[in-house]
């Protein structure tokens, strides 16, 4: 077996080292938000940041993140971050372990007691980073000194709340213990399911209500570091894999948990029968918490934080000019020239402007209403000139799309400005740069057909259950191709073309099913309402678009565009490729 | 349980278990060696009955003198377990499994279950006969089953703290381990490609392929022998000997089938620190007729 590389490059915000994530990390305003000292509920898509955002918060980092933004957070806060990750291996195997077992409430019961346990662990993590022996060592933020004998009252009290069994009265031994009580309850589980353990053995193990432990942990850890009123905060990544219990459990306690405890819980964006304003019990938006939508960027803020993400990497690889000036930006050809010329190509554009009184020869030049009316046309313009060939409106190939996608910042836009995939495209350009001296048009575009052809193939695998589609990847495709070819290139010029879709109460329950996966995904972007809240009764109007990595692939604007029913896009379409092979 | 290099080729078995499929290579094995088993089981589908040559090589085992059982999968085990006790096997049994059409599922299965069942000592011959070239399919089907490859081998969730390793052995599907990878997001990941006898395999592996390379440009890629699979056991049970000390390691042999059977051994033998998954479109996959290479490739195992 021969390895050929040997070094791994890290992709991934889990498998940075502390210092690694603080030194590459890019405030923005989403990290602000979640930054405050209040329950929150972090919405994002995969690759969406949502992990290096929590682990910002934990107080390792915090503790040692050197940067003028780092002061005003660590004051603001005020919590001591305990990071709390989940994972997609680990829900599968409890789904299967579970599903052995349907009629048995102890297995369920027993997952979530090694949940908590998980949780537990971090927390004796924490613990161990914040406690010191003595001031020889660098005493710094949320850290602090406690004598031997506080030492031993505060794992004595923890270890007994916990039922875990240290052998040594000190913080790493409670660590320790508790990682041993979890592997010991996930043997003993195994072998109840192989019939080799019995009941009473497995209950032995049972855990107090996550709460109540959370609770009586964080009043024994600020009794014994002398804080009465110390803030903690539990920042739960993918909770949406956890037990459905302890996550039901946690969006409840942002409601009526304990006041020196914060929740932040990071979820996809879809996410069924949250137990959110069912009840007066129930938290509520706005009230109990607050929502940071990762995908609500402000114009400025996207464009700073992208030019800052990527700035990094290329500095890293030592190109330290401002990023945009290695980027080649594509030469626009002048509106003007491009409403002549497709005038001469498009009778219905023709008639548009006669119909509304615009002299397309002569259009206004002043910055005037007339000019800003004949520039909102900009992209249906666009595209209808680029890609009908002549007057028969033959399409031009899609085998290579026009340059309007590209230009560093177009192609932040194209990419939905995912930390992720923007990371992942700038590695591969500031190759491109080194080779060439110059990030050129051909390899921009080059770059982001390769992010979407990879994100596509990702979809191509994700089921659909449906009989008119088998995967997401051919949804996007009805949904694509549904709008290019009826509101951007159809018979008809739109001033106005439809391109964001509107899904309600009586929408069928596999394009629910379809939008649901989609948005998680990245695939579809939801566009919030303002209060509408994730998870909430499904009978409000959930509006979305198609992801801008697409736009390219199906001859679409990367702009916002008018709203139609999804029913009415797929009713339409034949789902049979025909609206392709119109195109070709 | 010690796995061996290959050894006494000739030699005769007790019970020999073939997979019983569409393709022409499933009744190869059976030619060459039913003349040295005692007794042969063709384990058969109960779907793709229809497909190819499914029913001239059913005919060709049952008038071979071959016992055929059209099963489903939940059905396997108890007729695996009745011809063990049928046959009454000793410690010095010798047994065959010919994995060449067998599902992955039912190759765990039925690995797992000859190990655990079998006397101490037995010997069982895994065979595989390496197909020659035929173009991937060109159509993708969506992933419908995500996990564990058999639920004898699932291991209770581990420490949710530890990493996930990922290692990956990568057919030539189109996009079929990207998207089984993607699913997962693991925190570490190795590709494991295999390096065959016909370079086409390799070319349309590595043009099946781009996406994922391009998507995971940091994993790191080891390459192996699909006609040594002891080498690939001792050099994956290094890897994974590192990796599971400090991660949950997970498995996942796409590609030639004999890494799955060496993923069965590595899971039997690190069992609960290693699982091994699957990725199944169930019956959707589309039926391709492999032909012999007239290559056969097999490890011992002593229970």
């Amino acid at each position: 077996m021969s390895q050929t590389h040997g070094v791994f490059d890290n992709y991934n915000a889990k498998l940075l080292t502390t210092d690694q994530l603080v030194d590459s990390f890019i405030v923005n305003t989403f990290f602000h938000q979640l930054a405050g000292p209040n329950h929150t509920l972090l919405i994002g898509p995969r690759g969406s940041g949502k992990t290096t955002l929590l682990k910002m918060l934990q107080v390792e980092s915090l503790a040692r993140w050197n940067d003028p933004v780092a002061d005003e957070v660590r004051l603001r806060s005020g919590f001591v971050g305990v990071f709390v990750p989940t994972d997609i291996v680990w829900a599968t195997q409890s789904k299967d372990v579970a599903e052995k077992r349907p009629d048995d409430t102890l297995v369920p019961e027993c997952l979530s007691w090694l949940f908590t346990l998980h949780v537990l662990e971090c927390l004796a993590h924490t613990l161990l980073f914040r406690v010191i022996r003595s001031t020889s060592e660098n005493a710094t933020y949320k850290r602090v000194i406690i004598s031997s004998e506080t030492e031993q009252l505060l794992v004595d009290g923890l270890s007994e709340a916990w039922r875990v069994r240290p052998d040594m009265p000190s913080l790493r031994s409670l660590y320790n213990a508790t990682i041993s009580a979890s592997l010991e309850l996930s043997r003993t589980l195994g072998d109840y399911l192989l019939g080799r353990a019995k009941r009473d053995q497995l209950e032995a193990f049972a855990t107090a209500p996550i709460a109540q432990l959370l609770s009586a942990s964080i009043k024994l850890a600020n009794s014994a570091f002398d804080e009465p009123q110390g803030k903690w905060c539990f920042l739960f990544d993918e909770l949406e894999l956890a037990p459905r219990q302890i996550l039901d459990d946690l969006v409840v306690l942002m409601r009526s948990g304990d006041p020196n405890i914060i929740y932040k819980l990071s979820l996809v964006p879809f996410l069924e029968n949250l137990p959110l304003a069912n009840t007066f019990q129930s938290p509520m938006a706005n009230h109990d918490f607050s929502t940071v939508e990762l995908t609500r960027f402000d114009g400025r803020e996207e464009k700073r934080f992208a030019e800052a993400l990527c700035g990094r990497v290329f500095f890293k690889q030592g190109f330290a000019e401002p990023i945009h000036t290695y980027f080649e930006e594509p030469i626009w050809e002048g509106y003007d020239e491009q409403v002549a010329s497709l005038m001469e190509k498009d009778e219905s554009f023709k008639k548009y402007l006669d119909e509304h009184g615009i002299d397309g020869h002569n259009l206004p030049q002043s910055d005037g209403s007339g000019r800003t009316e004949i520039r909102k046309l900009r992209w249906p313009v666009f595209l209808r000139n680029y890609f009908f060939k002549d007057k028969t409106r033959k399409l031009r190939s899609i085998k290579s799309p026009p340059d309007v996608y590209v230009g560093f910042e177009s192609l932040c836009q194209a990419l939905e400005f995912n930390p992720r995939m923007l990371i992942g495209a700038m590695n591969k350009l500031v190759q491109k740069l080194r080779s060439a001296g110059r990030v050129t048009i051909v390899d921009q575009i080059e770059t982001l057909r390769d992010t979407e052809m990879a994100f596509y193939a990702l979809l191509n695998t994700i089921p659909v259950q449906s009989d008119r589609v088998t995967s997401l990847a051919r949804f996007v495709d009805l949904v694509g191709e549904f709008v290019a070819a009826k509101q951007i290139l159809g018979p008809d010029f739109l001033a106005e073309p439809k391109g964001s879709f509107t899904m309600g109460r009586n929408t069928v329950t596999w394009i629910v099913g379809a939008v649901r996966v989609g948005l998680n995904t990245g695939a579809l972007v939801r566009i919030a309402s303002g209060t509408r809240i994730v998870g909430s009764p499904a009978d409000e109007l959930e509006r979305f678009r198609l992801s801008n990595i697409f736009a390219h692939k199906y001859r679409l604007p990367t702009t916002l565009m008018r709203t139609i029913g999804i029913e009415v896009v797929l009713g339409s379409t034949p789902g049979d490729g025909t609206i392709m092979m119109e195109f070709s | 349980m010690t796995i061996l290099p290959p050894r006494d080729p000739d030699r005769n078995f007790d019970l020999a278990l073939f997979g019983l499929g569409y393709e022409r290579r499933s009744v190869d094995c059976f030619r060459s060696v039913r003349a040295r088993c005692e007794r042969s089981i063709a384990l058969g589908y109960q779907y793709f009955q229809a497909e190819y040559g499914y029913a001239r090589n059913r005919d060709e085992f049952s008038t071979g003198g071959a016992v055929v059982h059209e099963v489903s999968d939940d059905e396997l085990q108890a007729v695996i377990l009745a011809e063990f006790h049928q046959v009454g096997l000793s410690t010095s049994a010798s047994i065959l499994v010919d994995i060449s059409v067998m599902s992955r599922h039912r190759i765990a299965k039925v690995i797992w279950l000859a190990l655990k069942n079998l006397p101490s000592h037995t010997m069982i011959a895994v065979s595989y006969n390496v197909a020659s070239y035929v173009p991937a399919p060109t159509e993708i089907h969506p992933i419908k089953r995500f996990g564990p490859i058999i639920d004898e081998l699932n291991t209770v969730p581990g420490r949710l703290a530890m990493p996930v390793s990922m290692i990956c052995g990568i057919g030539y599907e189109k996009d079929k381990a990207l998207g089984a990878i993607g699913n997962i997001d693991p925190d570490e990941l190795f590709l494991l490609r295999p390096i065959s006898m016909d370079v086409r395999f390799d070319q349309e592996s590595d043009k099946n392929n781009g996406s994922l390379f391009r998507t995971y440009p940091g994993s790191a890629e080891l390459t192996y022998d699909v006609t040594r699979p002891f080498s690939t056991y001792v050099e994956l049970k290094s890897l994974i000997s590192r990796l599971s000390e400090r991660s949950r390691v997970i498995l996942l042999p796409l590609g030639p089938k004999i890494l799955t059977a060496v993923a069965i051994v590595l899971a039997v033998e690190f069992y609960p620190q290693v699982v091994v998954w699957r990725v199944s479109s169930e019956e959707k996959e589309t039926p391709l007729d492999r032909e012999s290479s007239g290559t056969v490739v097999q490890f011992d195992l002593r229970v």
